[in-house]
């Protein structure tokens, strides 16, 4: 029943549309938390998005661009698939973007599915999300995108025994299947792992069994927060890399989060797709731009860069559909399409509707008086490891 | 030194110091719930307010940490005595459920505030290069700044003590609460005395969230956040225990870091588990109230 209402509704929308080609007012609905612990995903979304519309001055030619946010304001994965139920159905939005957690963007599939709606996702970091739905396409990254290279780096660098310590979570585990089959795949050899329960501050315990694991590395995966910096000092406060022990990560060093952190991230070696730091033309007028609009002390981060990229992919999906409603038109225009992001040389993988980027190898520095992740190696056009071992 | 005994003996001096860093934190509400009789659920926030007061009077007024988280506490201090004069006077006469009802809206207002104030991200107390480091003896070593967390803990419960058993400031205030209107009688201002009493118990919320910030790192939700941890050591001690306080927070805190050492499967339940038998065994907490 339902799932008519939707075709029928999508059905209307698409003959309504088709009729007014010229100068649409084109609807993007922005999924993202604006309140609640998570409050800062929404906040650099809408910075991202608010950042390129000025900049395009709300116009894809002759189209305007409007984007609804809408508050998620948690993990349920039922309120997200309503709030995008009503921003296709009510409010007749051509396009979705955001969401910020697997479960909550998994919550929105039947929808777009059913509505032909494509769904531009900024994080959520399991592979498997984009084999979902065929109007999925991810601008984020996934862990085992980051997680691969870093593996690569660490044996590179002769750190061939190591050990994993993950948050107990269902990315956790994700994050220990991309170390683990990685690092035995290319030869080096797994100590054991660490699971950490979700919310813990207190460190010591874990810490005295990875010295006991006496790795060479250590892979950390923790969700970006109290965890991840809760663990980072306690590395170093416990002095286990004097212990000989190194300590990788990948996005636990965002730059939000260094000053809390403070200088026991210093040295700290990282694997991302993105950092404020990176020493590109495009990279630098995005952060001069950013740095203009919302103050100077303030720097963009992963989440803003994907909401900026999200919006840069959903006005070319416009374009290409010249502003009438046909999401599979839009999905077509979108796989292959390349541009020239802040983070490096993009585009989309025309077969996992993935993003296909760069992934910088950094380390934690002072950058200005400030700490910053500094990359200083390239792994050019990584594709999503997972998808290429488990073709859809 | 055996390898095995090296590490228990390294994790039961983690556990202590993590105990005392517990103890620090309820502290305060040992002091309002036991003695004042407020289900003060706002307490966390005043912790986090604290934490926020230090951090911003180091940032932007570059005060040094030893100036900075005594300032910290006197703000705190301030407003909570403000709030105690205009909003918790209006349910000390109330049932538990309104103390709860009207502290718990204020922790979620406390906390909109501080998140448009400060931000959503993480904050931390920066710690001087003087308590930073570790003392090495064999194979254990000691970081310097969990140990002047214990010594910082064991002084303010020291003093708590005596303030309220040896002073007359304690002895007023055990009569205002046992019998508020002889006290009056007596000539005891009761009204200042439960003010500057929730004060106290303000400024000690304050100096927990500033000097543990290390391990409870400072943001807006903090107040609900770990508001669990507080209510455990509070309630395993024995409702207004200093010193039932103190053995729950070192009892937890050891048992805590060894459970989750030697049973990791169980990881963060051994806590439950082990709240859930102390409180079987002892229902009204380790050092009940006689």
């Amino acid at each position: 029943m339902l799932r008519r209402r939707l075709i029928m509704a999508s059905a209307c929308c698409a003959l309504g549309m088709a009729f007014s080609a010229q100068a649409a007012e084109i609807k993007v609905g922005l999924l993202s938390q604006f309140s609640g612990p998570y409050a800062w995903w929404g906040k650099e979304y809408q910075r991202g998005v608010d950042l390129y519309l000025a900049q395009i001055g709300n116009k894809i030619g002759t189209h305007t661009v409007t984007v609804l946010a809408r508050d998620e304001g948690g993990t349920s994965p039922q309120k997200s698939r309503q709030l995008a139920q009503e921003l296709v159905v009510r409010d007749q939005v051509q396009y979705l973007l955001g969401g910020t957690f697997t479960p909550t963007v998994l919550g929105v599939t039947d929808v777009a599915t059913q509505t032909k709606t494509p769904f531009v996702i900024c994080n959520a970091g399991t592979s498997s999300v984009t084999q979902k739905s065929p109007y999925f396409i991810r601008v984020g990254f996934t862990t085992w995108t980051v997680s691969v290279p870093l593996v690569q780096y660490a044996l590179s660098q002769n750190l061939k025994k190591a050990a994993i310590v993950a948050a107990d979570y269902a990315p956790g585990q994700d994050a220990i299947d991309a170390f683990g089959q990685t690092l035995s795949k290319l030869g080096g050899t797994l100590s054991g792992e660490v699971k950490v329960p979700l919310g813990t501050t207190n460190f010591s315990s874990y810490l005295q069994r990875v010295r006991d694991l006496q790795p060479q590395t250590v892979f950390m995966f923790m969700p970006v927060g109290p965890m991840s910096a809760g663990f980072i000092k306690a590395f170093k406060e416990r002095e286990l890399d004097k212990a000989g022990i190194t300590l990788l990560a990948n996005a636990e060093t965002n730059e939000a989060d260094l000053g809390a952190i403070g200088d026991s991230a210093l040295g700290l070696t990282t694997a991302l797709h993105y950092s404020p730091h990176l020493e590109n033309a495009t990279n630098k007028a995005f952060v001069a731009a950013y740095k203009t609009k919302y103050g100077k002390s303030e720097l963009p981060s992963i989440a803003s860069l994907a909401a900026y990229d999200g919006m840069r992919l959903i006005a070319e999906m416009i374009r290409a559909n010249d502003g009438v409603r046909d999401g599979d038109k839009a999905i077509t225009a979108a796989k292959g399409f390349k541009w020239e992001s802040p983070r490096g040389p993009v585009s989309i993988d025309p077969k996992t509707r993935e993003i296909v980027q760069n992934v910088y190898i950094r380390k934690v520095e002072k950058i200005d008086g400030q700490l910053g992740n500094k990359s200083f190696q390239t792994f050019t056009g990584v594709k999503d490891p997972w998808h290429e071992a488990n073709p859809q | 030194m055996n390898t095995a005994f090296a590490t228990l003996l390294s994790l039961v001096i983690d556990g202590v110091a993590y105990g005392m860093m517990l103890f620090l934190i309820s502290v305060g509400l040992t002091i309002t719930l036991g003695v004042m009789r407020v289900v003060n659920l706002a307490h966390s926030a005043f912790a986090m307010i604290g934490g926020y007061l230090a951090l911003w009077s180091m940032q932007h007024a570059g005060l040094g940490f030893f100036v900075a988280v005594p300032i910290a506490v006197i703000g705190t201090m301030l407003i909570g005595a403000l709030l105690e004069r205009t909003l918790y006077r209006w349910v000390y006469a109330t049932s538990g459920l309104g103390q709860m009802l009207m502290t718990i809206g204020l922790a979620f207002v406390i906390t909109a505030l501080f998140k448009n104030l400060g931000g959503t991200q993480l904050q931390s107390v920066p710690i001087p290069p003087s308590l930073q480091g570790n003392w090495n003896v064999g194979p254990l070593s000691l970081s310097v700044y969990r140990a002047f967390l214990v010594g910082a803990s064991a002084a303010v419960g020291l003093s708590l003590w005596l303030g309220l058993e040896r002073t007359s400031f304690g002895a007023k205030l055990r009569a205002s609460v046992d019998n508020p209107r002889i006290a009056r009688c007596v000539g005891i201002d009761v009204p200042l005395v439960f003010s500057v009493t929730f004060a106290i118990g303000c400024g000690l919320a304050a100096l927990g969230g500033a000097l543990g910030s290390q391990f409870l790192p400072i943001e807006p939700y903090y107040g609900l956040k770990y508001l669990v941890h507080v209510l455990i050591v509070v309630a395993v001690g024995g409702l207004g225990s200093l010193r039932g306080s103190l053995y729950a927070g070192l009892l937890l805190g050891v048992i805590d870091t060894l459970g989750r050492y030697y049973v990791p499967a169980l990881g963060a339940f051994v806590i439950y588990l082990a709240v859930l038998a102390i409180l079987l065994i002892r229902p009204h907490g380790l050092v009940p109230r006689s």
